[in-house]
């Protein structure tokens, strides 16, 4: 409980300063984990630490959810609100939608054809 | 006596610890407890360069210092010392996985700065290279700031190198004065793992020398495993081939045993004068023994499944797949894999609710896993189905019989989820817990571990068989057989258990349950398969001629039950807690007899009540 605590405020901080660059790119760009089309490469924007319980963020965490990472969504397990399996770095980790929903994306270029 | 030095394994779930804990120790291992918790302790000697023995000992997986579950405490305990019953190990073995540095990095950079003396295994080299990644492990020496081997446990390679380090880092010096951060005393660690996080990554990267994207198998039966249409599908079609090969497969090995004992019986008839040893070991101990011992087979196919969906990394895509419906009762898909344990055992899937991090979560878990249908209720549902049921066919392909054991495994899994959700708002009320979890490479399951699962699942059986099964059949048979019932009294009726039968009698009497029924559910709080070996006691002892086999049972159990009292003791089964092992585990997971009492308070009150439903209904029915 005390890495939560002590890491909480600081990192919210620093995701929401302006000074932050993801700030700009999550604004324009609302799109989640949940969303994010399977498939589709994107890098993680904001993590909203402050909607997830404690032990799940801190899990979220060990697992390597950060701010810049590679993350692809590669299944949702069947309509209507099953989990997402997503590669994180070299993991694939599965997690709820409502995990999902509080890490925002942003879809990396397209390659050029 | 001078304790030899202790290395402790150290390092993420699925880095393959397990497997270079095999190839270190070989067969010199030894699994104990933890003294307070049922987390269970692999050690295993092994003999350095010089010939000084070590003891090494594979510690839980865990992501960081700040555990999630009473695994994850005790790594963190035994690597800072706190630890009761371990001392501070002299040296460190963590193990990395090479394809997934950036993650496992971390972990080790924490465990690093704890310093103790540490050797870096960088693991399943092989399978990082398969994946086009080429790794430098000079770069990682040089940012990590200690030795670090490549090995492929599985094939050995890397270990008289690991050996040769262990060599030069153990005895060097005292290794608890090196202990420099532990910060509180109960033990925890501090560690901003964001930051570590990043370093680990910024390291990955340096000491990749080249990364070839290829096209990963592990993806492609992904897409099937986790497909939305056909995962469920192949879930459904895997437990349908698990449990028919329950049955199918374990014809022939029944056979052999039930042979074996008739050899034996017929053996120990002709060797022995008629009285009391003889009738001791036919009708107490072959007749009770044998009854339980022949169901070894199906057992066995049960955890053979179970074991290699495990190995294989299947059960954690089975685990992805039934979140959504255990979320609708309050639970996650993490239950799913000690539920399913529990078909086979609810021993083992109690133990593996360890790995459910939510508190409560866990504890629901436990509570409603006894109502899985255990393979310790296939000996009571085979013989009183065969007894009752007609062979008969209701659709091509799919017999009456098969239809009603189908119907009680259903019956147990509803029940659970009734149960669940009752439970989860009422006594283990609280948030929606959440599921996340990383899903393994998928693997091919190793013959001589799953060999060797299988091997202690046998030894754990033929024990209880040998022991409580044995001992608890043969106080049946002497409270059976004395006092000597006086010519025209029943000698069933008139020994010391049919009194004792004849008081709880009167309270199963409204749910349609005789005298015998009364009789065997005594012994059978012990476990769940003695009912049969107690009903066949009863009866051998009963009757003149011989009724100690199968067929002589299913005879007499016609002619003493009615079709309501046989559907209204299946019931009872499916719910009825009566295994001692079940409730010692729970007391032992849940620290206490509050949870073990509750859960058996629970589950005999819905026997005693679907049971007598049942039988009033099929008596209304006119059955």
């Amino acid at each position: 409980m005390l890495i939560d605590n002590q890491l909480h405020a600081p990192y919210t901080d620093a995701v929401t300063s302006p000074r932050s660059p993801s700030r700009a790119r999550h604004e324009a760009d609302s799109l989640t984990l949940e969303t994010l089309p399977r498939r589709r490469a994107a890098t993680v924007g904001a993590i909203e630490w402050a909607r997830l319980a404690s032990p799940e963020a801190r899990r979220l965490r060990e697992l390597g959810f950060d701010e810049g990472v590679a993350v692809e969504v590669l299944h949702r397990a069947r309509l209507g609100g099953g989990p997402i399996a997503c590669r994180i770095g070299r993991m694939t980790v599965a997690l709820r939608r409502a995990v999902a929903r509080a890490i925002s994306v942003s879809p990396d270029p397209m390659p050029a054809e | 006596m001078e304790l030899p030095p202790l290395v402790a394994m150290v390092g993420n779930p699925n880095a393959g610890k397990s497997a270079l804990f095999n190839a270190l120790t070989g067969a010199r291992q030894k699994v104990g407890n933890y003294p307070g918790v049922t987390v269970e302790r692999h050690s295993g000697r092994l003999a350095l360069d010089d010939g000084r023995p070590v003891e090494l000992v594979d510690l839980p997986g865990a992501y960081s210092l700040d555990p999630a579950s009473p695994d994850e405490r005790v790594t963190r305990d035994v690597v800072t010392g706190a630890q009761a019953g371990e001392r501070l190990p002299d040296a460190l073995l963590v193990v990395v996985d090479a394809s997934n540095l950036d993650n496992h990095l971390r972990f080790a950079m924490q465990l690093i700065a704890l310093g103790l003396p540490v050797v870096v295994a960088l693991n399943m080299v092989d399978l990082a290279e398969r994946d086009g990644l080429v790794l430098d492990p000079a770069v990682l020496e040089r940012e990590l700031g200690v030795p670090v081997v490549p090995t492929v446990a599985v094939r050995r390679r890397g270990i008289d190198a690991l050996r040769g380090q262990l060599t030069a880092l153990v005895g060097g010096s005292p290794a608890a004065a090196g202990l420099r951060r532990l910060r509180a005393s109960d033990g925890s660690v501090d560690d901003d793992i964001v930051t570590l996080q990043r370093r680990a990554r910024v390291i990955a990267t340096a000491a990749t020398v080249s990364e070839t994207p290829v096209r990963r198998w592990n993806h492609m039966l992904d897409s099937v495993a986790l497909h939305p249409f056909f995962g469920p599908v192949l879930l459904v079609a895997l437990l349908f081939v698990m449990f028919q090969a329950v049955f199918s497969w374990s014809e022939a090995p029944i056979g052999w045993i039930e042979g074996a004992f008739a050899a034996l019986e017929a053996w120990l008839k002709g060797a022995l004068p008629d009285g009391f040893l003889r009738s001791l070991l036919t009708d107490g101990v072959i007749a009770g023994v044998g009854a339980v011992v022949v169901f070894l087979p199906q057992i066995l196919i049960l955890f053979l499944f179970i074991l290699v969906l495990e190995a294989s990394g299947y059960m954690v895509r089975a685990a992805f797949l039934m979140d959504r419906v255990m979320a609708q009762v309050g639970l996650s898909g993490r239950a799913f894999i000690p539920l399913l344990s529990s078909f086979a055992c609810a021993v083992p899937g109690i133990m593996a609710t360890r790995t459910i991090e939510d508190e409560k979560d866990r504890l629901t878990t436990i509570l409603i896993a006894p109502l899985m249908t255990c393979s310790a209720r296939l000996p009571v549902y085979t013989i009183i189905i065969g007894a009752f049921i007609p062979a008969r066919q209701v659709l091509p392909f799919v017999g009456l019989q098969g239809l009603v054991l189908f119907a009680l495994y259903l019956l147990g899994i509803v029940g659970a989820f009734v149960a669940a959700l009752l439970l989860r708002r009422t006594v283990t009320k609280g948030e929606s817990s959440g599921f996340m979890m990383e899903m393994p490479k998928y693997q091919m399951p190793r013959l001589r571990d799953v060999g060797l699962g299988l091997w202690s699942r046998t030894e754990i059986f033929l024990k209880r068989a040998g022991t409580t099964i044995a001992l608890t059949t043969v106080v049946l048979w002497a409270l059976l057989s004395y006092p000597q019932a006086p010519a025209g009294q029943k000698q069933v009726d008139y020994s010391i258990a049919g009194r004792i039968a004849s008081g709880l009698e009167v309270i199963v009497r409204p749910i349609g349950f005789n005298h015998d029924i009364a009789l065997a559910l005594i012994p059978t709080m012990a476990a769940r398969e003695i009912a049969v070996a107690a009903i066949g006691t009863a009866y051998a002892i009963d009757d003149v001629e011989d009724a100690s086999g199968e067929k002589g049972l299913v005879d007499q159990l016609r002619g003493r039950w009615s079709l309501p009292t046989a559907l209204a003791f299946l019931m009872w089964f499916v719910f009825a807690p009566q295994c001692i092992s079940t409730i010692a585990v729970t007391r032992r997971e849940t620290n206490g007899w509050r949870w073990p009492l509750f859960m058996i308070g629970y589950l005999f009150a819905a026997a005693y009540v679907m049971a007598g439903i049942t039988y009033w209904l099929a008596v209304a029915a006119g059955l």
